[in-house]
């Protein structure tokens, strides 16, 4: 069984994962582990 | 890649899961190929060179400072540092290219559902700290919403 906060994570709706993806970005991080590699090129 | 952008060096992170003094040379043999080739970017502690390569790796998981430090005097091995101690003096450009941290463990999922200006600011001074020593910048464990997707595909196989 997955763990609660891993559920959690899953649950996500995909414009709340973009708005942190793009949040990290410009804070200027370079590179990001994500789930969805054509979600993460259409930022 | 290569072919789009030939200055671009692919990032390749070994991810260590059991005993790195064991591991860490058998790596390192492994590699003996691209080496050959010319492939690798490396830092050359006598000349304190860094070139950059087609390929760089970078090891990451049980790998450990000692052991990246160890390989001597040409480097083509480098430690995904930890993001949020870059701070520390043996965390150097010489021993890592990367340093990286989980989203999920900085703030928690339930503090993780925008970057305000108080993550922006603590993220930004990260990152700072990093690039002021030549090192770039991952965050792992982001947010991500795989289930929502599949679940569908799920029920239509069953069908």
């Amino acid at each position: 069984m997955p763990e609660a906060d891993e559920v959690y994570s899953r649950s996500w709706p995909a414009f709340v994962r973009d708005d942190v993806w793009r949040g990290l970005l410009k804070a200027g991080v370079d590179w990001l582990n994500v789930d969805d590699l054509r979600g993460a090129a259409s930022l | 890649m290569f072919d789009y952008d030939p200055d671009q060096s692919l990032q390749l992170l070994l991810d260590y899961k059991t005993d790195a003094s064991a591991l860490h040379p058998a790596v390192i043999d492994a590699l003996a190929q691209f080496r050959s080739l010319d492939l690798l970017t490396t830092f050359n502690s006598t000349s304190g060179k860094l070139t950059t390569r087609p390929l760089t790796i970078t090891c990451t998981g049980n790998c450990d400072l000692a052991l990246v430090s160890g390989q001597w005097p040409v480097r083509d091995i480098f430690l995904d540092a930890p993001l949020e101690d870059i701070a520390n003096p043996i965390y150097t450009s010489e021993v890592t290219l990367m340093a990286s941290t989980s989203f999920k463990r900085m703030f928690g999922w339930l503090d993780s559902f925008d970057v305000g200006a108080d993550k922006a600011q603590v993220i930004g001074e990260l990152v700072s700290a990093a690039r002021a020593k030549g090192i770039k910048t991952r965050f792992w464990e982001t947010p991500r919403c795989v289930a929502l997707l599949l679940l569908p595909r799920i029920d239509d196989a069953r069908s």
